[in-house]
């Protein structure tokens, strides 16, 4: 066991990808099984690595990522199997490459090498975009493949450099800009984020769930590589106060963003983004602290993001719709999915006791540290963030689970089918685990995957237990005393109320927000897309395009056209010496003969 | 050097057979032209995996001058060392498959058409393999010259106004840059007293021969500001403009400047003006290109641009760009093939060239979607395509030069064709399509099993690279 190959579970993925090619005849069930199966071999290798090190040791970095997208993808295909029962071999198959390419970019044991996983992941992933195949996700992929693509050549950009110049450090700047910039597209920091709000509504949803949850943390991952091995403790950079403002543009950015999205997937795309925020101000404090935080955010977001997908994709499915004016009063038929989506709501927006609050409350604690005035100001910045993630998902929650039933398609799945109980309740139940012990997660592991050099941290976790005791308590409270309760109409001034009446929209808890001044120019800079640096080189590059086609074509050509009329202008005159007439062809003659005796005779 | 046995049978036996072929292309019934061209190919290549033990065969490392296989007739000497080998068994191998997809393509056309295609490529693939064995910078320049002239009869190759006008222009454009070329020569000839690529091993010259010989390749490789007779060769059939690509007529100018320059002489003063001159090329190419929509012109852009950033590599006079200039050089052979062939089999499908009429081809036809696919990645430099390890081999040997902004440009340019290949993409494979389209049976199996072939062939080169390369990258 001591020698487990660092590939095992890429391979084994990539096998089962190709393996879905090849029995693509087989029926539905036994490729849903098939799936399971991989999945579950996939993440038995991670477990593999894992305890090849020994499990008393902490686990690696990379052993640590592999683990949570491994996870997090076994929970996905689990899902998929309920939600897509329909799905063809090449899903399936593209699905096992995504996973494959993710764990090799994480394991990958050399720069170049992760590179070209990043790649096949990339593509996989656009093709995962594609999937549905209508106008939204053509565009959607598109955007996605040109903006990530450009990232990914950025990167090698970088890679290339350290390589190559490592030594020399005078252009350390532009490496760590190009890696920056190539690490936070996938990321999706801002300004680099647009293709996500726009990719993750296309994808069906067990795909948001994985490219949220867990792709957008290879880059996170990739960016750690990157800064805390090779740039940090080598090369002094002064980029630490730029990485904040980075992470608190995309805090707010993300968050402001979401506030006011009525399509359910792409508000959890925004909401994936400010969470990005957070784990970088993590990572920017460069301490050990803020690491910790930053990995253990990047886990319980993988956790909570994931089951808030799984959740939207519930709704989507008993709606027919991703927009939040179709849902309404959903929580008594959903009631699984009204209770987990409601931890996980309440969890990424760091409310005691689940796990978000304890991975911001260390960023915070992080950040305080750190002390200088951009910390402070970042602070500040992750506390408004954290009030309005909270404003947004209680929009989210009172509009698809509370209020009236609006417009409602019958639902054929209902949420009895295991393949998605199952995930759904792991996760709910993560979230609450990792919040109640996170010292078990934090010192144990956490702190062994940090770099050298940066200190451990210890995690009290007595408010954990408390917060059971609590818990305790109250159970025991409700349950002595069933029944209690009585139902009744809901009554306004004495009189009860039409449904009709009764009912608001969303769009109430965000109205202040959205009409305060510096707020609103933002909005409406968005509704412009000046803030999407996609739609700015969709305006500008077909403009350089012209110009060099201009000077390319146009110039060149009337260049050429013009030298072809001087040339043909003399050609012309050339002509007066050959008429035809065999008198002047002989005279030439003569000529030239007497010109080559007076040559030869010297 | 004496040459030795089975070198001195496989050379001329690779040179000879395209050109005898050739004639009996002429005497055989033209029903069987095209056939009887792929068969004389197919036999040109089987001869090739003896070349190549030969060429391995006769010891020492790579690069070095004694590491060859040579061949001497009437005072002229012909050698294969590993970069001719790898040439010219790129070209025959694409030149194969093109035969291949030709067949399905001039399926309707009348017999004196196909011998003429047949004809005058088997002799464009000859002076490929003259141009690449040649050691002699006459002869190179005799192939050199032929090469251009197969190009003036095929671009024009249906005889219309326009082809003839693009025609002329392309030899007009490319003679002109051999005869600077041939001023090159003469220089070097009255410096050395040889011409004898063998005798000249680094030898240094003076920048303005670099200078002469520069233009001819400018000329011949279509690069800024001589580029503009490529595009305007798109108006042949659509084998002709592969070969014109892919296999033959602008990798002579790759070949000649890495022969001469790369492997060879060696300049006295800093030339890297041309490495700018290369770039500045791939650039405005490639930003051409997303305005284009003609599906040939944005890949005879897309030809411009990725032999621009080749042409850039080799001006970094390092090993590991040349390693890289290798690599892609075989990556763009065989990518750029699969481009235009599948931008034929469009073209017939769908009756037009605009890509603004075209959409939907994923769903109609999913293995031409595959070959397209691996063709582009390939050509974008995705991996683990091969194209990727030329481009990751190029820009590593820039910063090796430690010429950041160089590798900041070439990384630009790749930028640059990932957006105008996937604007391709989308437009042509992606969508709804439309209801012009012809049906399934025009685009013949005949003319997409060529394609799926060479895609298979580049995948299964990456997969060998991928073993091969990233060893070296600990």
């Amino acid at each position: 066991m001591n020698n487990v190959p660092w590939f095992l579970p890429v391979v084994t993925s990539f096998a089962m990808s190709l393996l879905h090619l090849v029995f693509r005849r087989a029926g539905r069930r036994t490729r849903s099984w098939f799936s399971l199966a991989g999945g579950a071999f996939v993440l038995a290798g991670c477990i593999m690595l894992l305890s090849a090190g020994g499990f008393r040791q902490p686990p690696t970095l990379s052993i640590l990522f592999a683990i949570l997208i491994s996870l997090i993808s076994f929970l996905s295909l689990s899902y998929s199997q309920w939600y897509n029962p329909e799905s063809s071999f090449v899903y399936d198959s593209l699905v096992f490459l995504f996973l494959g390419a993710m764990n090799g970019v994480v394991l990958a044991p050399s720069f170049i090498r992760m590179y070209i996983f990043w790649e096949i992941m990339t593509v996989s992933s656009f093709f995962l975009v594609l999937f549905n195949n209508t106008a939204e996700s053509r565009k959607a992929s598109i955007k996605y493949i040109l903006m990530t693509g450009t990232g990914s050549i950025l990167l090698l950009f970088g890679i290339l450099g350290i390589s190559f110049m490592g030594e020399s450090l005078a252009w350390k700047h532009l490496f760590f800009f190009s890696v920056l910039a190539g690490t936070g597209i996938k990321a999706g920091i801002v300004p680099l984020h647009t293709w996500l709000p726009d990719a993750h509504p296309a994808a069906p949803t067990p795909v948001s769930a994985m490219l949220s949850g867990v792709m957008i943390k290879t880059g996170i991952y990739a960016f750690i590589r990157f800064y805390f091995f090779v740039f940090k403790p080598s090369w002094s950079l002064g980029w630490e106060s730029i990485l904040m403002l980075i992470g608190i543009l995309t805090l707010l950015g993300g968050v402001f963003m979401a506030l006011v999205q009525h399509d359910l997937k792409r508000l959890l795309a925004y909401h994936s983004i400010s969470q990005v925020g957070y784990i970088f101000l993590g990572i920017a404090c460069g301490t050990g602290m803020g690491l910790a935080g930053a990995l253990y955010h990047t886990i319980n977001h993988a956790v909570f993001k994931s089951l808030l997908f799984f959740g939207a994709g519930v709704l989507i499915k008993a709606t027919g719709s991703r927009r939040l004016e179709d849902y309404g009063g959903l929580a008594g038929q959903l009631p699984l999915t009204f209770s987990m989506m409601a931890i996980a709501a309440l969890a990424i927006s760091g409310v005691p006791p689940f796990n978000g609050f304890v991975s911001k409350w260390i960023i915070f604690q992080a950040l305080l540290s750190k002390g200088s005035g951009m910390a402070v100001l970042a602070l500040a910045a992750a506390l408004l963030g954290s009030v309005l993630t909270l404003a947004s998902f209680v929009k989210v929650l009172n509009d698809s689970f509370l209020g009236v039933r609006r417009s409602l398609i019958p639902f054929a799945g209902k949420e009895r089918s295991p393949f998605m109980i199952f995930p759904m309740l792991f996760l709910g139940a993560a979230c609450f685990f990792l919040g109640l012990f996170p010292g078990l997660v934090c010192e144990k592991i956490i702190a062994g995957s940090l770099c050298p050099g940066l200190a451990t941290i210890r995690m009290a976790s007595f408010f954990g237990w408390t917060a059971i005791l609590l818990f305790g308590v109250i159970a025991f409270l409700v349950k002595k005393n069933p029944g209690r309760a009585r139902y009744g109409g809901t009554f306004v001034g004495g009189e009860r109320l039409s449904p009709d009446e009764m009912a608001f929209d969303g769009s109430h808890f965000y109205g202040t927000i959205r009409d305060m001044e510096p707020v609103r120019s933002f909005y409406r800079a968005d509704g412009e897309g000046l803030l999407d640096l996609y739609r700015l080189a969709e305006k500008g590059l077909p403009a350089a395009g012209s110009f060099f086609k201009f000077l390319g074509i146009r110039w060149i050509e009337a260049l050429y056209a013009g030298g072809g009329r001087v040339l043909n202008k003399w050609v012309e005159r050339l002509k007066l010496m050959q008429n035809g007439l065999l008198a002047r062809y002989i005279i030439w003659i003569f000529a030239g003969v007497i010109l080559l005796m007076e040559v030869i005779r010297r | 050097m004496t040459p030795n046995y089975p070198c001195s049978f496989t050379i001329p036996a690779i040179m000879l057979i395209p050109f005898a072929g050739a004639l009996l292309v002429r005497i055989l019934p033209p029903g069987l032209s095209i056939r009887a061209g792929l068969l004389f190919l197919l036999a040109q290549f089987a001869f090739f995996p003896g070349l190549a033990s030969c060429v391995f065969g006769c010891g020492g490392p790579a690069g070095d001058a004694s590491y060859t296989a040579v061949f001497k007739v009437m005072g002229l000497l012909f050698r294969c060392d590993i970069i001719s080998l790898v040439f010219a068994g790129t070209s025959v191998l694409t030149g194969v498959l093109i035969y291949l997809f030709s067949l399905g393509y001039f399926m309707g056309e009348k017999e004196a058409e196909k011998e003429k295609f047949s004809f005058w490529g088997l002799v464009f693939v000859g002076s490929m393999m003259g141009v690449v064995f040649s050691d002699n910078l006459v002869s190179l320049y005799f192939f050199w010259e032929l090469a251009g002239l197969c190009s003036w009869r095929l671009i024009g190759f249906y005889r219309k106004e326009e082809d003839l006008r693009n025609a002329d222009k392309a030899f007009l454009i490319t003679s002109a840059g051999a005869g600077m070329m041939m001023l090159g020569f003469a220089l070097v000839y009255l410096q050395s007293g040889s011409l004898s690529l063998s005798a000249l091993h680094n030898t240094w010259v003076s920048p303005l021969v670099f200078t002469l010989f520069f233009l001819g390749v400018l000329t011949k490789s279509a690069s800024f500001p001589f580029h503009t007779w490529l595009p305007d060769a798109s108006v042949a059939p659509t084998p002709v403009t592969a070969f014109l690509h892919a296999a033959v007529l602008v990798k002579i100018g790759i070949y000649g400047l890495f022969r001469l320059f790369g492997a060879t002489l060696l300049v006295t003063s800093d030339v890297s003006w041309a490495g700018w001159l290369a770039l500045l090329s791939s650039l405005v190419a490639g930003a051409v290109a997303l305005r284009q929509t003609d599906i040939k012109r944005i890949l005879a852009f897309s030809t411009v641009s990725q032999l621009g950033f080749m042409i850039a590599g080799i001006t970094a006079f390092n090993s590991f760009a040349s390693r890289g200039v290798i690599l892609f050089y075989v990556a763009h052979a065989l990518g750029k093939g699969c481009l235009f062939l599948c931008a034929g089999i469009a073209e017939k499908i769908y009756s037009t060239r605009d890509i603004r009429e075209m959409g939907g081809l994923m769903k109609r036809s999913p293995w031409l979607t595959f070959a397209f696919l691996v063709g582009m990645l390939s050509v974008a430099g995705i991996p683990p395509l091969p194209g990727f390890f030329g481009k990751l081999w190029i820009i590593a040997g820039m910063l090796f030069e430690r010429r950041i902004f160089f590798a900041f440009f070439a990384i630009l340019t790749t930028v640059l064709t990932l957006l105008y290949l996937f604007r391709l993409f989308s437009h042509v494979f992606m969508g709804e399509g439309n209801g012009s389209a012809r049906t399934e049976k025009s685009c013949s199996g005949q003319m997409i099993f060529p394609v799926v072939i060479m895609s298979a062939i580049s995948v299964l080169l990456g997969l060998a690279f991928l073993m091969n390369e990233t060893v070296a990258w600990n």
